[in-house]
């Protein structure tokens, strides 16, 4: 059996049978894994397999934790309209976003992705009145479905196993099918892509709204998760985290930032009770990584595992 | 009147000190097409550095040096050590710099702590002046004349000077200049330490009129972006015009519609992204 | 050797041996059984959680160094245990907050948390510490939402008065000792920013005075001459404004810049003028009036000693933020004495804290918590003098016991 698979399959094994022997904070731990796993993933569709380096992707992620606290807080707690629009928000944003920014390419699309999450950012730290402005929107309740309340640790936790899985099957669809193909091939040359027919906008774009609907399913989760939101969770930080996450676990492998979002959250919560400077690690994590490892975890176990596709990178 | 002028004199002295940190982010770009994530951090340490000259020397033209030239060797270690490991790759570089921009940020709150300073002024410009009706600090005055000096300096650099040709011959292609003897990793170094100089420079200029802080370097980074985006990545003009662009919108702005305080930084920005996404004298 | 890899039977698992043994190694402490409740005869359990980190992080380190210094004093003994504190950092922002507090409940088991300096931390840690039923102390985040009827959480203490207990009073004060009657209110852009300066002009209208322009800048405004300029274009005689953090050095300079200093009279929040950001502002900052819960200035023996002790160890006058550090690590060993270092009961232990507060020597003065855990403190009005060499928030005036509910009722507004 290949190795990835039974890795695969330990580490299933291991978060479904969690809760009977980790500590609530610890399957807390987890469960917030999984939820900057799969914004990891969605990011990868956008940065690994079509090549586009965003440094905006907060934007959906903030956008859906935001639709879903207001909705909560101000309207109704019926749990599936909130969810549904909490996943229809960014979804018309990364609509209207990438029109802006498909264009572009590399340093610019950075900058671009950049900027205009910052615009929502500004948007949930100014508008007080709406947003709670930088102190955000405490005490959202988690949902109740079908008469068993989410409210403990242990059932989120399957809750957001179950999201995760769901999304995670619909993520490797998407890539093994002829959009994904098409997407590695626009990564590694535009102009080939043009040239036999393919409308290469096009497919960027709908790329991009799909990277902005998994996100956004993230944030959801993550909302819930805390039972608050605020302009942190559109910040550049956030952002720059889920990059590293991808980078570190290894771009255009689907599963490798999800590795990547494991050890940053680890290493976050691990770090900060050791050393003050725990900041000063993460840089230096990110500079080694690009330099040694830009093919990330994943990249350098496959190499040296030898067996299996080579990561698309 | 008094309203308009000093809102006037004001945008065109925040838009000159956008302007100089602009202008080392778009000539780092523009020659080396790094994204040079760090930026902000080479003005923080620029401002930081500048503070504790002063705090020793009392001269503020010795903290100008030394923080502009501690920076400048810094961004050359940087770039000769690590940086031209993975030249052409555009992506790897600027998280590159992501990851010196934490770096920076945490080291330097622990070695100046969190307390929110501000560089004192150079004697003599410390009182503010009468123009009429308009009492204005002296100090605004002098970045504006700082700032168009090195405006000016900057351009006769790239016009009229050898170096400015070569420069200029990197920005437009690279691998041409590299053909007819350029040498190139010399020219990427030097060009580096060039806008890391002009950061630092920044840093003790801001430092005395906006302090410096935990967080300056993400504010001025992000600043520099929207000045770029609206000028044009590459182009010193577009810095310049860009900066006294965003500065006077910003104040106007401002005062105009308060509600709306940080929207008036981003939507010119926008608008150029709809319109003309190179930004106003941007290359392709 | 020819053979692939893929044809050794196995290998490969082989070979993924130490990806397994680092997945583990990393999960490890995750499967050691979570602390158990510390017995009776363990060191009692503080937990931590305050900005080490980002911008409040100079707020979070002076309260821990007022703490430090106090639990330090009594050799970090009390009620016959030793203490021991588990540092956390919360950054200023409120998701990690919280992570950091389930932390430190569920894994550490601490007896009680301390924490945290961001308002909105606060009250997104309410539910959490209401739910989990053990005693917070806060000893900065001030909005007034957290102590309200129907918010107050009986398990949340606070040693630093609200938005309104300071700003409110400060507006019949203005009316009854100066001559300025219109003012030109500012608030830096966020909830307490805004609630500061409601709660100001409440007080100063409720005694007479006239309100004639408000303005809020964003936080971290880099230039705040737009809405300073705006103040000649009014009637008013006096500006009064919440500004803190970077801000308030830049506005403090720019004030004086812009030819207002001395002119037209400036008033405010103590963060505006507070004794970390004080020296560096230089003469710009003389005459600036403020009010607040405390000030390193006050002339009492209890302070007196507080501020040496604290001088001498850290070279610099403490501030509000350390005073607050040094109350709640007061309060802590009082209630861990008065209960003989019982503090498993949590009920207990919060009631312990609440009752101690009345029998420790604040650097401040007296204080006692309100029904809603909410403390009532003095409230001073303070100027700022040089006093030889160094800038000070000199004592103006001491209003003695100030409630949350002795001021304008906020939450009762028609």
């Amino acid at each position: 059996m290949r190795p990835a698979r039974l890795v695969g399959i330990f580490a299933a094994l291991f978060i479904l049978a969690a809760p009977a022997f980790l500590s609530t904070y610890y399957l807390g731990l987890l469960t917030k894994m999984l939820i900057f796993a799969l914004f990891a993933m969605s990011l990868d569709l956008l940065l690994g397999y079509t090549g586009l380096p965003s440094l905006g992707h907060v934007a959906y992620f903030g956008t859906g934790a935001y639709t879903v606290g207001l909705l909560s807080l101000r309207v109704v707690k019926t749990f599936w309209i909130n969810a549904l629009a909490g996943l229809a928000a960014p979804t018309l944003v990364a609509l209207g976003f990438n029109l802006l920014t498909i264009r572009a390419r590399g340093s610019y699309f950075l900058m671009i992705t950049l900027a205009l999450a910052q615009v929502l950012w500004g948007i949930a730290f100014g508008w007080r009145s709406f947003t709670g402005g930088d102190d955000g929107l405490p005490g959202i309740a988690r949902p109740m479905l079908g008469g068993w309340s989410m409210a403990g640790e242990v059932p989120f936790h399957y809750f957001a196993v179950v999201v995760f899985g769901v999304c995670l099957w619909l993520l490797s669809v998407v890539v093994r099918s002829p959009l994904g193909r098409a997407l590695v091939g626009i990564r590694e040359s535009e102009t080939r892509m043009r040239v036999l027919g393919y409308n290469v906008w096009a497919y960027q774009y709908v790329a991009s709204i799909l990277a902005g609907f998994f996100a956004g399913v993230a944030g959801v989760l993550f909302v819930y998760y805390n039972g608050y939101v605020g302009p942190a969770y559109l910040s550049v930080v956030v952002s720059g985290q889920a990059l590293l996450m991808v980078i570190l676990g290894g771009a255009g492998t689907l599963v490798g930032p999800a590795l990547g979002a494991a050890i940053i959250v680890l290493l976050e919560n691990f770090l900060s009770a050791y050393t003050e400077r725990w900041l000063t690690t993460l840089g230096i994590i990110y500079v080694v990584v690009t330099l040694y490892a830009p093919r990330g975890v994943l990249g350098i176990l496959r190499d040296r595992l030898g067996g299996g596709r080579r990561a698309a990178t | 009147m008094t309203f308009w002028v000093v809102q006037a004199l004001n945008g065109v002295s925040f838009g000159m000190l956008l302007f100089l940190l602009a202008a080392g982010l778009s000539l780092i770009f523009g020659v080396m097409k790094v994204l040079n994530l760090a930026h902000g951090s080479f003005y923080l340490l620029g401002a930081y550095l500048g503070l504790t000259v002063l705090r020793l020397t009392h001269s503020f033209l010795l903290a100008l040096a030394a923080a502009a030239l501690g920076v400048a060797a810094l961004a050359l270690l940087l770039e000769r050590t690590v940086l031209r490991r993975i030249y052409g790759e555009e992506l790897r570089q600027a998280l590159l710099t992501f990851g010196v921009l934490f770096i920076i940020a945490d080291q330097a709150l622990w070695i100046w702590g969190g307390n929110p300073q501000t560089l004192p002024k150079p004697a003599g410009f410390t009182a503010s002046v009468r123009l009429g009706d308009v009492i204005f600090p002296s100090y605004r005055l002098l970045v504006i004349a700082v700032g168009v000096v090195m405006g000016a300096a900057l351009w006769w650099l790239q016009e009229r000077t050898r170096v400015g040709a070569v420069i200029r011959a990197g920005v437009d292609d690279e691998e041409m200049a590299r053909g007819i003897g350029v040498n190139t990793p010399l020219l990427f170094t030097a060009v580096f330490a060039l806008g890391a100089f002009l950061a630092g420079f920044g840093g003790v200029m801001g430092g005395a009129l906006l302090g410096v802080y935990p967080g300056a370097d993400f504010e001025v980074l992000l600043l520099a972006f929207v000045v770029i985006i609206i000028g044009g990545l590459g182009s010193l003009k577009g810095a310049f015009v860009g900066g006294l662009l965003v500065g006077l919108i910003d104040n106007f702005g401002k005062a105009f519609f308060p509600e709306l305080a940080l929207f008036t930084v981003f939507a010119p920005m926008a608008a150029i992204l709809a319109v003309r996404p190179t930004g106003l004298f941007g290359k392709a | 050797m020819v053979r692939m890899h893929s044809e050794i039977p196995f290998s490969g698992l082989r070979r993924a041996r130490p990806v397994v043994f680092c997945l583990a190694a990393l999960l490890a402490p995750a499967l050691a059984p979570a602390a158990a409740q510390a017995a009776a005869s363990g060191p009692v359990m503080i937990g931590i959680v305050l900005p080490n980190t980002g911008p409040l992080a100079v707020v979070g380190q002076e309260t821990v160094r007022g703490f430090d210094l106090y639990m330090n004093k009594i050799g970090l003994r009390a009620g016959g245990r030793e203490i021991l504190v588990i540092k956390e950092d919360e950054e200023g922002k409120p998701d990690v907050g919280l992570t950091k507090a389930k932390k430190l409940v569920e894994r550490d088991g601490v007896h009680l948390v301390l924490g945290p300096t961001n308002s909105a931390t606060a009250l997104a840690l309410r539910d959490y510490i209401d739910a989990q039923r053990i005693p917070l102390v806060v000893p900065q985040a001030n909005t007034r939402i957290l102590t309200a009827p129907g918010k107050a959480s009986r398990w949340i203490l606070r040693l630093i008065e609200t938005s309104d207990q300071g700003c409110y009073p400060m507006g019949a004060w203005m009316m009854k000792n100066t001559p300025y009657r219109k003012v030109f209110a500012m608030g830096a852009d966020f909830a307490i920013g805004h609630h500061s300066a409601e709660a100001f002009m409440a007080g100063f209208k409720a005694a007479g005075g006239q309100v004639v322009k408000e303005v809020y800048p964003p936080l971290n405004t880099l230039d705040f001459a737009p809405y300073l300029t705006q103040i000649a274009a009014t009637p008013a005689d006096f500006v009064w404004g919440w500004i803190g953090g970077s801000d308030s050095p830049r506005f403090v300079k720019q004030y004086q810049e812009y030819g207002f200093k001395g002119k037209v009279p400036l008033y405010g929040y103590n963060t505006m003028v507070d004794d970390v950001a004080l020296p560096a502002m230089g003469d710009a900052a003389l005459g600036i009036t403020t009010v607040g819960h405390y000030t390193a200035a006050i002339d009492t023996p209890a302070n007196r000693s507080f501020v040496q002790e604290f001088e001498q160890k850290y070279r610099n006058w403490p501030s509000r933020y350390a005073e607050a550090g040094y109350t709640a690590a007061q309060l802590i060993a009082q209630a861990t004495a008065d209960l003989q270092g019982a503090v498993e009961d949590r009920a207990k232990l919060r009631d312990a804290l609440l009752a101690a507060a009345e029998r420790i020597q604040a650097p401040r003065g007296p204080i006692r918590f309100d029904k809603y855990q909410q403390v009532i403190t003095d409230i001073y009005i303070m100027r700022v003098e040089r006093r030889g060499d160094r800038l000070v928030n000199a004592v103006v005036e001491r209003i003695p016991a100030v409630s949350q509910e002795d001021t304008w009722k906020w939450w009762q507004k028609p």
